[in-house]
């Protein structure tokens, strides 16, 4: 026991150990790039603060020269952003006028329900699609879903999001096209959760759409290489029955394989989410990012960054831990 | 459908759009911000596509994005693919610190997703078109690096590129010599490059981010959508409709032509 554990707790360390420099990294880009390109605020020099000053409310102003202290040294000033983190501290709203985090908090949960329902749901199809593909697919079926899955997976999400809202919201008006929920409607209000449920219909569609091409053509790449392994050939020879084979030889042989790649189409996916709000006008980070974008609102930007880094880089260390715990044999192997 | 039929189709389809962008100021029927016009025509008449809020024809405008856009997507696509390249060729010649880390840089750009990146840092740049291509280019190398570098380090291992390191060859001598083995990657990245330089540049168009008078389908597309009465009568048909399919039959034509019906078909992120 003693020994079957120790080398993943090694490969624990590591895998934290490597998301967290990661993090760092992101969080000194966070810094170091607003400040080197041109045209940003904070690359500016001292009698351009003036122009500044006078495009801002005059609170906004001095808000932002207390966060960001651009009369200081570099050092001084990265220091201080250090501080500000730490402190859970992202700086005011130019836009909003209120603290960034509680803004982007505020808005986290519909971008993290839209994600991650889709992400369940598109696994569940795209898998299983992929095997049905590789093990009892003809020539012509495979040929032509695998078209079909290419011209799919080629199209922006964000096209895809205006092609459906286009078609299903106002040509043929199934669905609400745009928000969370009715205007004016609040949680307490009798029959929200289905209101709540018909807006996130077409939005959690087009995401499935994006993100089952690609796992669906992986799953079946994978699951083709395994079918042709030796101990699947020697399972038929044995006359073992050919469902075990595909459950126990087959699949299960693939996951390893699969979830390792997984996590990257997931990224993915979330950048989607973000695009797929916009178009919908749902109320997520996605639209957060679309007006800070818009008001070329600087904190909120850096903001809105700073929580899409650390989603990604958490849905990633979930997927590494997970293939771990999952298949313990691979920490051997690399 | 055979593979080889596929291929010519997609690269008919690109040298049209090529040509349409070439000859684009004598095939418009108007400059495309004129706005002379009166403002929503429906299609019909002088205007083929009708005319937008502006009173600017739609028609001038599309074909203005055939340029546009496709210049941006080769422009992008052509610097990153050659910084991917250096940069690959250098992990596999100077190995040790400098593989592992520009290995690392390109690990964050997995795990962040680039457009993400790009899109944060293009909005603090300026409105430029030039500051939102530099954005661009410095943050879709990520990719090309990654792959090549994996070729690379087994090419390196050829007698020929032994022997030019045996005589105390330079990069550029080792990179030289590379070429011709890595050549066919190279312009497979290229070409695939390009539709993402495509597909990037109508996102940030789309969130308002770059030159507002740019002409570039994703700006067709966002002033399409700016328009509160778009999806009110049938206005989206000739005014969104058209930069959307253009788009997509762009990056579709690019992406049949590195397609491998035979193979597998993976996208490689």
């Amino acid at each position: 026991m003693f020994f079957r554990s120790r080398p993943s707790l090694i490969w624990l360390c590591t895998v934290l150990g490597r998301n967290c420099m990661l993090l760092s990294i992101l969080v000194i880009l966070g810094f170091l790039l607003p400040r080197l390109i041109p045209g940003s605020p904070l690359s500016f020099s001292a009698d351009q603060i003036d122009v500044l000053n006078a495009m801002l409310p005059e609170e906004t102003f001095n808000r932002f020269t207390d966060y960001y202290a651009p009369e200081q040294p570099l050092i001084k000033q990265f220091a201080g952003y250090l501080r500000h983190l730490a402190r859970g501290d992202w700086g005011y709203s130019f836009h909003y006028g209120l603290a960034v985090r509680e803004i982007v908090m505020s808005r986290v949960s519909l971008t993290l329900f839209l994600s991650l329902t889709s992400i369940v749901i598109s696994t569940l199809i795209a898998v299983s699609l992929g095997t049905y593909l590789a093990l009892k697919g003809s020539e012509y079926l495979e040929k032509g879903l695998l078209t079909l899955l290419l011209v799919l997976q080629t199209i922006p999400v964000f096209l895809l999001a205006i092609l459906c809202r286009m078609l299903f919201a106002h040509h043929l008006g199934w669905f609400p096209a745009f928000g969370a929920y009715p205007l004016g409607m609040t949680p307490a209000d009798a029959g929200f959760a289905l209101h709540f449920l018909r807006h996130a219909i077409l939005p959690i569609a087009v995401l499935i759409l994006n993100t089952v091409p690609p796992v669906a053509v992986l799953t079946r790449n994978v699951v083709q290489k395994i079918k042709r392994e030796p101990y699947v050939e020697a399972a038929y020879y044995f006359g073992i029955r050919e469902k075990i084979i595909w459950l126990y030889y087959i699949l299960l042989n693939s996951f390893p394989e699969i979830l390792g790649r997984l996590n990257i189409t997931f990224l993915y996916a979330i950048a989607g989410a973000l695009f797929v709000e916009i178009i919908f006008s749902y109320p997520g980070m996605g639209t957060l990012m679309k007006v800070a974008v818009e008001a070329r609102d600087y904190p909120l930007i850096q903001g809105i960054f700073l929580v899409t880094s650390i989603y990604s880089i958490a849905i990633n260390m979930l997927f590494e831990l997970l293939s771990i715990k999952l298949y313990p044999r691979l920490t051997k192997m690399t | 459908m055979k593979n080889a039929t596929v291929k010519k189709a997609a690269l008919l389809i690109l040298l049209i759009m090529m040509v349409m962008g070439i000859a684009y100021p004598t095939l418009a029927p108007f400059q495309p911000d004129d706005f002379s016009s009166p403002a929503l025509l429906p299609p019909g008449g002088k205007h083929l596509l009708g005319t937008n809020k502006m009173g600017q024809d739609i028609f001038s405008a599309l074909l203005a994005g055939f340029r546009v856009t496709i210049s941006i997507a080769l422009i992008v696509s052509f610097c990153s693919t050659l910084i991917g390249t250096v940069l690959a060729i250098s992990c596999a010649f100077y190995r040790r610190w400098m593989d592992r880390f520009i290995m690392s840089v390109t690990e964050i750009f997995i795990i962040v997703p680039e457009i993400i990146v790009i899109m944060l840092f293009a909005a603090f740049a300026g409105p430029r078109v030039a500051d939102v291509v530099m954005v661009m280019i410095f943050f879709s190398w990520s990719r090309i690096t990654r792959i090549l570098r994996g070729k690379a380090m087994v090419i390196i291992n050829q007698d020929t590129l032994q022997y030019t390191l045996l005589l105390k060859g330079n990069l550029f001598d080792v990179g030289r010599k590379m070429w011709p083995y890595l050549y066919p990657a190279v312009a497979t990245l290229f070409i695939q490059q390009c539709g993402r330089a495509a597909v990037y540049e109508a996102t940030l168009s789309f969130l308002g981010i770059g030159d507002p008078a740019l002409k570039s389908w994703g700006r067709t597309i966002k002033a399409a959508l700016d328009y509160e009465g778009i999806f009110w009568g049938h206005t989206y048909l000739w005014w969104l409709l058209p930069p959307i399919l253009c788009l997509i039959l762009f990056v579709l034509a690019l992406a049949l032509l590195t397609f491998d019906f035979d193979e597998s078909g993976e996208r490689s992120d």
